[in-house]
């Protein structure tokens, strides 16, 4: 199980959910995805991507304005 | 005071400001109180409103429309990642086929039609190597108790273990005393090839069954002996009419002595008495 880092910095949505998307071919089961983001609907675009696409949320933190997502594939 | 400075400190103005700067941040959703006495204020204030609803209608619209295919997208990846992970089971569900984003929708329904022709390709092939495998190996009844497997081509581990497996079922289900293995169709045998056919023929004998191996090719011989193979320990016939000859006469010995057995048994039996 390995654990990617995903830089979706300065991006508006949907650009950090579709570079999420873009990572997933890449994503074994049980590896994690930690992206950051600081888009005012990043935390609520990933919280939804993760409920669509059966994946597990591990936790959100607050990085000040950023938001780092911890996703379990 | 200047009416630029009584402008800019009053409640009107202040509010505006606050609820712009809001608007700038990115919350779409604060509003003006329309609490101005002056219809020209307050048409103002409600142009100001309207201008924020179509803003924030808009952004929302566009954000779901984003969103809608953000996911969509995200779908389809994870159903080729399983596809190509072998999973043919995968496909790509109703929220992105039945999405009212038509591009999206239109992926998904094209590639879950892809799957379903893959599949059907792969049960054809599927079909179709089970034709060849049962017809690459053929058991044919030669005559009572005596079963013959003509092998053709080359024989890898899939097919030799194919061999076995059906050999060994037919023995049983027989209940054969003889088995041929003919490899007159067999133009290539190496160490392997020929360690494949000791193994089979020993399998066979161990369910009682006595083997012959027959029709060894002169080329195949040569290779046999140039690579030190050896073959002696089974009993090996110029072609499959020396292999029936030897199963007829080894079927015939053994009827001869199992009836000298049932009158030495019966007879001893009489004396007894």
């Amino acid at each position: 199980m390995a654990t990617v880092k995903l830089d979706a910095m300065g991006l508006r949505c949907p650009q950090p959910i579709l570079k999420i998307a873009a990572k997933l071919p890449e994503m074994h089961d049980g590896d994690v995805l930690e992206v950051s983001g600081d888009c005012p609907t990043f935390e609520q675009d990933v919280r939804k991507w993760c409920e669509r696409m059966r994946k597990t949320l591990l936790a959100v933190n607050h990085q000040g304005d950023a938001r780092v997502a911890m996703i379990q594939f | 005071m200047s009416d630029n400075a009584t402008l800019l400190e009053s409640e009107l103005f202040q509010q505006t400001l606050e609820v712009l700067s809001a608007a700038a941040d990115g919350d779409l959703s604060a509003r003006l109180e329309l609490t101005s006495s002056e219809p020209e204020v307050q048409a103002f204030q409600a142009k100001i409103n309207k201008l924020l609803l179509h803003f924030q209608e808009h952004t929302e619209n566009y954000h779901n429309s984003s969103m809608e295919l953000a996911m969509g997208l995200s779908e389809c990846f994870q159903v080729m990642a399983d596809v190509r992970s072998g999973n043919l089971d995968a496909s790509v569900g109703e929220l992105t086929t039945g999405s009212s984003e038509e591009l999206i929708a239109k992926l998904g329904t094209g590639l879950n039609e892809t799957i379903a022709e893959i599949r059907e390709q792969i049960d054809t092939i599927e079909r179709q190597r089970y034709a060849i495998r049962e017809l690459s190996t053929p058991i044919l009844q030669l005559w009572d108790n005596v079963l013959a497997l003509p092998v053709i081509g080359l024989v890898d581990t899939r097919r030799s273990a194919d061999i076995m497996e059906r050999m060994l079922a037919e023995i049983v289900n027989q209940q054969s005393q003889f088995v041929i293995l003919d490899i007159t169709g067999v133009d290539v045998v190496d160490t392997r090839t020929a360690d494949y056919f000791i193994k089979v023929i020993r399998a066979a004998e161990l369910l009682g069954a006595q083997c012959f191996l027959t029709g060894i090719q002169p080329a195949v011989a040569q290779t046999l002996v140039e690579i030190g193979v050896d073959l002696t320990s089974l009993k090996t016939l110029r072609n499959l009419q020396e292999g029936l000859k030897e199963c007829l006469r080894s079927g015939a010995q053994k009827e001869a002595r199992d009836a000298k057995f049932a009158r030495l048994g019966t007879g001893g039996k009489g004396k007894g008495e």
